[in-house]
């Protein structure tokens, strides 16, 4: 297939790989062949035949979708060919015969590849004097997403995605001949979290989106290339708008990262930006209430407070939230560590060990995995992430590996995923703190009858006691471990380990995914669940980095940032957000930047920020935690400014602003110049600056390091509370950056206690039973759910569902959290 | 003059109990199977090339070739057999299914030597009920006497037929529906490439033959390629099964070689017109005839080249005879009504031609029709065919075509007399 | 059942699959190395239980193949065998293409219709016999051809119509078409088209 063959379009020759299609190669030419059920990431069709050209030497017109070319191939298209001509005009003449031509009012219209095809080549006047099909108005196939059948086209393009790319197959044809129509189930509704994709490569009007319709015309809007942020899978997007506010959000097209699809949360979740619990100005804490002042009203009373915490000789703690552009993230690093001098600076909200810093800092200086790997790789390890909540384009490029690739996958975790259904994917559960000791076992199978080199500490992890306990506390049996070993052998460097943030709660689990990359030589991802997190970390919002991944103890790494920002820095390592957070009493101030303790930390968050003596707030909104602070500042949300985003390949893209800032909100970037400036110091004033200082600090990429690897430790045992809860946030929850979004929230999936079966039938659970899930913090009562896709023992409750948060279960001193469950 | 069949396919059905193991192993049943398994593969696909086999479906095409596509050093390969036998007028797999299903099996069995196929599928029209039971019984008399299953005759050649039956729907004849039916999803045909030989039945290589076709394999066998190529002509050869049926005297299957004149098949075979009336039209391959015969071609040879060369084809060999007092345009109208309601949805031209095809074709019949609808009509069809995307939309055009070439003047009297001119 | 004419007809709601038929189901499923290929005859023990591909079975049959129901129903109502309302307990399909139409099938279409006061699509209210029209069924040599369940008989006369069906309904012996079977009620012949057999062995070993 890879050699190449040359045909000629329209006169003209190109060179392309055998077997190219027709329609692709012409497009290669520039020559655009009218479509409508063909679309380069689906499945060739040939359903609508309007590509339909010649093909010299034939005696019928072929379509273009679906003809390979072959050597010295001649295709003459519409522009040439008077029998393609003929062709498309009478399959356009056939499409028009039962359309009902209600371009006014159809939201497609003015970028509807029927309308325009009409336009160009149809016919003046309908010689179809018969009856129309008709059908009953728009049918509701999810809250989001309505059909108009008399407006399809029947190319299938909806259904084939929902099979062959998102998965979710609850919309098919249904009937046949000219009562074929595209349906839902009656009381299987559309749900998808990819579900406004199929609107968007619809070439009709036929599905339109809730949140669109009615909304603009198209050519009303003005276009912004742009990046998602709401998660860390990167995607490119177009966001579009009409009188200053953002009327659309449309997927654009990279083939590198989101290639053509972005989720419902991306996409529809836009309006969150206008509703009213935005802050718009600087508000300062008077007499209990926050009440509106001026910027340098609040700027000087921020710089006194800190001033006098300096002079005290108090500690200032600063917390970011994953949700910071680059820039931003970088000057809140450099404003902590080198305006206000501290070193307690952290973007994470789980407990971590030593080893998750060296890998990081590691992982941050060297090259690491890719979506393309992920497409070529024979075998994705995945770990402590659930691509399909968590960055949802990562998932469905997992799905494509495993599905057009033939790819291999292997989960460890307490909780399969969704790809576990998938073809060649494989779900190893395991009691949630006990991946490390999985892990371990497959790598001293590598070692032992493999011979896999790997280092010494790993070596001496390998042969302790302890590995053997965890093993058995893991509750995997011996062949799945070995299947993985043997599989990570077979594939070595060719194999991709992706490790989620949530591996971290296994102490020591990402030391041993990344040691057993080290020692493969494979690709190593790490997947965090927010945005910005990438671009904080690089920026050094963390207690022991310094930006670029530099180590805060090495004195060479240290004097390298000194000399850039033209400060000195502590030689310290700093604290984490969980013990800032636990002596908040004693902080000289409190900086949130994008940042919910409150919310991430739950109860134990919100005594923190109420304990602490001064609580400066940069956000978009009054969050549970902002709504506590003694000043809060109005930042910038995502379209509102320019600026870098580093998805979780390390792959930066830069985005302009498209909508005009709510009210006085400023970027954060500019805020951190102010308070510098309301505190005499020195600070980058414009993004440029800031940039080039980025670029100075960039490392030059190092080989990937094997880190020293403890032997965890094990998940202590609680006759109490038997249960281990398993517990992360689904894609759409009642999340901060969700509030507001209106359709969207109708498919957030609805809360649940999820058990597996002979768990429930041991404390005679039946499904949708009254389930009470108790921990040392708190207690929650939700419908039990029954999967055999989570391990014994464990307890899965979405962290943050309308009515039911697991977050304030969680234990933020213990890796994992100990429960009782019980009927209620 | 009294014509005679020429009873190859068809010799059994004159005996009683025709359908039992009993009486095909009577008749040399299963000998063929015999000696093909002591034929290596590839020189059996060799005798059924230089037989010069084409496919009794419809299209024609080289059987012998279609087996020498199989890769049959990557199994599993499959054989599927096509019996969702729906061309109006046609019932010659029907009637081979249930007077000698046997036959078939045997083929079945051969070709799956010939192939590599361990296991082959009959994909029986669901509406018959009584040939798939015939079938289902033979296949389990088979496996009794050792004709089926484990190592055939000590051969170590070990096969499986299963039956399968569809649930209604006339484009399941075309061989890559077929094939998504078989696998449980909407029959609607596939993008070619890949060829149902590359990936077929659940992605691997796979025949598909008809049931006709498939018959023909034992006497190939049994008696070589050269007896074959006796009947017929040089570019059909072997003997024909003709569904004759309509206005005839004797209605029925008849077996005759390749290139006899339809006159015998009509007026000696089948008896002539009924109640001495005269012919008016025929088709010489069933619904799809592109475009239906009038009288004066009455004297054409029934093969491929001879059907093609007076202007039609011959399809399935289903000659449906009308009188000269039927309405053709009636009768056209009805096959239109047919493809409407067969079009599988899938494609632009079939789908909403035929939807609009059918609603022309109703008011022409019912004398509401305007003379510039047998333009529109002949635009409407040359916009399907060879523009849809399988042979249906094609079909499609035939009952048009015949309608407004064939018998525009008998279309003008159903507008001028503001109705159907006929009793019938 | 559906009432002639009437409004559109209320979904009967049916119980759940007996657990032979599962088991049934499971078998069927066996028979290929991909078992959504059994996905249609499952759905014709749907309909030998229910009478038609009922929403419960498709609820069934979905969750045994593990499908989407949307996947089941977009199979359902591509085949005209699998039906959406409930048949009666014998089906009589009438052919109305021209060899058939030629023969009188005009006539034996008026007389059915008269005789069982219900029309093509429709179920007499006893819930007795099912009228439709159907496509060509391939007995054109038997023009007029009327299928009962599926059995073809062939050469009828609106008389002997109107009297097989007379003894259909009334439960009285029917004689076998001159190819073929006696015809079995709903539920047997819809287990044969199953693929499970369910018939007397020697049907079909009638002479013909």
């Amino acid at each position: 297939m890879s050699a190449e063959v040359t045909v000629t379009i329209d006169g003209r020759e190109i060179a392309v790989p055998a077997g190219t299609l027709v329609i692709r190669a012409a497009e290669m030419l520039d020559i655009y062949i009218p479509r409508f059920c063909d679309h380069p990431a689906l499945a060739p069709h040939g359903a609508c035949r309007q590509c339909m050209v010649e093909v010299e030497g034939q005696r019928k017109p072929l379509t273009a979708c679906t003809t390979p070319v072959t050597q010295g191939m001649a295709v003459r298209t519409q522009h040439t060919s008077e029998m393609a001509r003929e062709a498309q005009r009478g399959v356009l003449e056939m499409l028009l015969i039962n359309h009902p031509l209600d371009c006014p009012v159809c939201d497609k219209g003015g970028e509807c590849p029927l309308q325009d095809q009409t336009l160009a080549f149809g016919p003046g006047a309908s010689r179809f004097a018969g009856e129309k099909r008709r059908y009953p108005k728009p049918v509701r196939i999810s809250p989001l997403i309505l059909l108009d059948r008399e407006r399809c086209v029947l190319c299938a393009r909806c259904t084939r995605f929902s099979s062959e790319i998102s998965g979710d197959r609850f919309i098919a044809l249904f009937e046949r001949g000219a009562l074929q129509q595209v349906a839902a189930y009656e009381d299987e509704p559309y749900e998808s979290p990819f579900s406004g994709n199929i609107v968007q490569i619809c070439p009709v009007g036929a599905l339109t989106a809730e949140p669109f319709r009615f909304r603009a015309r198209p050519f009303d809007l003005t276009s912004t290339p742009s990046v998602c942020t709401l998660c860390a899978s990167g995607c490119r997007t177009i966001v579009q708008t009409r009188r200053g506010e953002v009327a659309r959000i449309l997927a654009s097209e990279d083939p590198e990262v989101n290639e053509e699809w972005i989720c419902d949360k991306g996409r529809f979740s836009f309006p969150r930006a206008q509703r009213p619990d935005r802050a718009t100005e600087p508000l300062v804490r008077k007499d209990g209430e926050l009440v509106a002042v001026s910027w340098a009203e609040a700027a000087a009373l921020v710089a006194e407070r800190v001033g006098s915490a300096r002079e005290r000789g108090a500690p200032i703690g600063v917390l970011s939230g994953g949700r910071l552009a680059d820039e931003d993230a970088y000057a809140l690093s450099r404003f902590a560590r080198g305006v206000l001098g501290t070193a307690d600076v952290d973007s994470r909200s789980w407990t971590a060990d030593g080893e998750e810093d060296a890998v990081f800092a590691s992982m941050l200086g060297s090259p690491g995995a890719t979506y393309s790997d992920i497409e070529v790789s024979p075998l994705v390890l995945l770990l402590g992430c659930d691509p399909r909540e968590e960055s949802p384009i990562l998932h469905l490029r997992l799905r494509k590996a495993l599905n057009r690739r033939g790819s291999a996958l292997f989960e460890v975790g307490p909780r399969a995923t969704a790809l576990a259904r998938e073809p060649g994917a494989r779900s190893i559960l395991c009691s949630p703190g006990t991946e490390a000791g999985v892990l371990l076992s497959v790598a001293w199978l590598l070692v032992n009858p493999f011979g896999l080199p790997v280092d010494d500490a790993t070596k001496e992890g390998l042969s302790s006691p302890g590995r053997a306990a965890l093993r058995d506390a893991s509750g995997v049996a011996d062949e799945p471990v070995l299947a993985l070993a043997e599989a990570l052998r077979a594939a070595g460097g060719r194999a991709v380990i992706l490790a989620g943030e949530r591996l971290s709660r296994s102490p020591g689990a990402l030391a041993v995914a990344w040691n057993l990359a080290c020692a493969l030589g494979a690709r190593f991802g790490h997947v965090p669940r927010r945005g910005g997190f990438r671009g904080e970390l690089w920026a050094g919002l963390h207690p022991r980095l310094l930006p670029g991944g530099r180590r805060v103890e090495d004195p060479a790494a240290r004097a390298e940032v000194e000399r850039v920002w033209g400060a000195s820095l502590p030689p310290v390592a700093g604290r984490c957000a969980r013990a800032i957070l636990s002596e908040a009493g004693s902080l000289g101030a409190l900086f949130l930047v994008g940042a919910d303790p409150a919310s991430d930390f739950a109860g134990f968050g919100a005594s923190a920020v109420e304990a602490a003596p001064f609580v400066v707030a940069q956000d978009l909104f009054l969050t549970e935690s902002s709504r506590r602070a003694d000043v809060v500042l109005p930042a910038r949300g995502p379209a509102e400014r320019a600026g870098t985003s580093t998805d979780w390949e390390g792959r930066a893209a830069e985005f302009e602003a498209a909508v005009a800032p709510a009210g006085l909100s400023l970027a954060d970037r500019d805020i951190l110049a102010m308070l510098s400036g309301a505190l005499g110091e020195a600070f980058p004033t414009r993004t440029r600056d800031l940039r080039a200082e980025m670029r100075v600090l960039e490392r030059s990429p190092q080989a990937p390091a094997a880190v020293g690897a403890p032997t965890p430790a094990l998940p202590e045992p609680d006759g109490l509370r038997p249960f281990s809860l398993v517990t992360y946030p689904l894609l759409l929850d009642a999340g901060t950056m969700l509030a507001g979004s209106g359709a969207l929230l109708e498919i957030a999936r609805r809360a649940c206690v999820e058990m597996h079966p002979g768990d429930a039938a041991a404390l005679g659970v039946s499904p949708g039973d009254p389930v009470r899930v108790a921990s040392a913090m708190g207690e929650i009562v939700g419908p039990a759910r029954l999967s055999a896709g989570l391990a014994r023992g464990s307890v899965f409750v979405p962290a943050n569902q309308e009515g039911l948060r697991a977050l304030a279960l969680v234990d933020p001193f213990a890796p994992v959290t100990a429960v009782r469950v019980e009927r209620a | 003059m009294k014509a005679a069949q020429t009873r190859v396919l068809t010799a059994r059905w004159g005996d009683r109990g025709s359908h039992t193991i009993a009486a095909s192993l009577a008749s040399g049943g299963y000998e063929a199977l015999r000696k093909a398994l002591a034929t290596p593969p590839a020189a059996v696909t060799e005798m059924v090339k230089v037989a010069g086999l084409r496919g009794r479906g419809g299209a024609g095409f080289p059987t012998g070739v279609k087996w020498g596509f199989i890769k049959r050093d990557e199994p599993p390969t499959y054989l599927v057999c096509n019996a969702d036998e729906g061309e109006p007028g046609t019932f010659k797999d029907r009637e081979l299914m249930e007077r000698d299903p046997h036959q078939l099996i045997e083929g079945m069995v051969i070709a799956s030597w010939a192939i590599g196929a361990a296991e082959s599928y009959v994909y029986c029209r669901g509406e018959f009920a009584f040939a798939a039971r015939r079938v289902e019984r033979a296949i389990s008399e088979a496996y009794e006497r050792g004709t089926l299953g484990r190592n055939i005759f000590g051969s170590g050649f070990d096969h499986d037929v299963i039956l399968h039956r569809g649930a209604g729907a006339y484009i399941c004849g075309e061989e890559t529906a077929l094939l998504e039916s078989l696998e449980g999803r909407r029959g609607q045909p596939r993008v070619r490439p890949p060829f149902p030989a590359q990936e077929g039945l659940y992605a691997r290589p796979t025949v598909i033959n008809n049931v006709e076709t498939i018959s023909c394999v034992p006497h190939i066998v049994a008696n070589g390629p050269e007896w074959f190529r006796k009947f017929g002509t040089e570019k059909s050869p072997g003997t024909k099964i003709f569904s004759v049926s309509g206005d005839v005297e004797r209605p029925g299957n008849y077996e005759v070689p390749f290139g006899t004149p339809a006159r015998v098949l009509i007026e000696e075979l089948a008896g002539g017109i009924t109640g001495g009336r005269k012919l008016k039209a025929y088709t010489p391959g069933g619904a799809s005839s592109t475009p239906v015969f009038g009288a004066s071609k009455l004297d054409v040879n029934m093969d491929w080249e001879s059907v093609q060369a007076a202007g039609s084809l011959l399809g399935t060999g289903a000659m449906m005879v009308f009188a000269d007092d039927a309405c053709v345009v009636r009768a056209m109208e009805r096959f239109m009504r047919f493809y409407a309601r067969e079009s599988c949805g899938k494609c632009t031209p079939c789908r909403e031609g035929t939807y609009w095809l059918a609603q022309i074709m109703r008011r022409l019949e019912a004398g509401q029709g305007r003379d510039e609808d047998l333009d529109l009509m002949m635009d409407v069809q040359a916009n399907i065919g060879g523009r849809s995307f399988c042979a249906l939309g094609d079909f499609a055009t035939a009952p048009v075509i015949s309608v407004a070439k064939e018998f525009v003047d008998e279309a003008r009297l159903h507008i001028r007399n503001k109705g159907c001119p006929f009793e019938r | 059942m559906s009432a002639p004419g009437g409004p559109s007809p209320r979904r009967p709601a049916f119980a759940p699959l007996a657990e032979e038929t599962r088991a049934a189901m499971r078998r069927l499923m066996a028979r290929y190395p991909n078992p959504r290929s059994a996905l249609m005859s499952m759905l014709y023990l749907v309909q030998a239980e229910h009478g038609c591909v009922s929403e419960a079975g498709i609820e069934e049959v979905a969750g045994m193949l593990d499908l989407t129901k949307a996947e089941v129903a977009s199979v359902a109502t591509f085949y005209t065998m699998l039906k959406r309302e409930p048949l009666g307990r014998y089906l009589v399909s009438v052919c109305t293409q021209p060899p058939c139409a030629l023969a009188g099938a005009g006539s034996l279409r008026r007389a059915l219709e008269e005789e069982l006061g219900v029309g093509f699509g429709q179920t007499t209210p006893d819930g007795a016999i099912t009228l439709e029209e159907v496509e060509c069924v391939c007995v054109c040599d038997g023009a007029p051809a009327v299928q009962v369940n599926y059995e073809s008989y062939e050469h009828l006369t609106p008389e002997a119509a109107v009297e097989l069906v007379r003894k259909l309904r009334s439960g009285g012996a029917v004689p076998p078409p001159v190819h073929g079977s006696v015809p079995v009620p709903r539920e047997a012949i819809h287990r044969e088209l199953a693929g499970l057999g369910g018939h007397d062995p020697d049907r079909g070993g009638g002479e013909s």
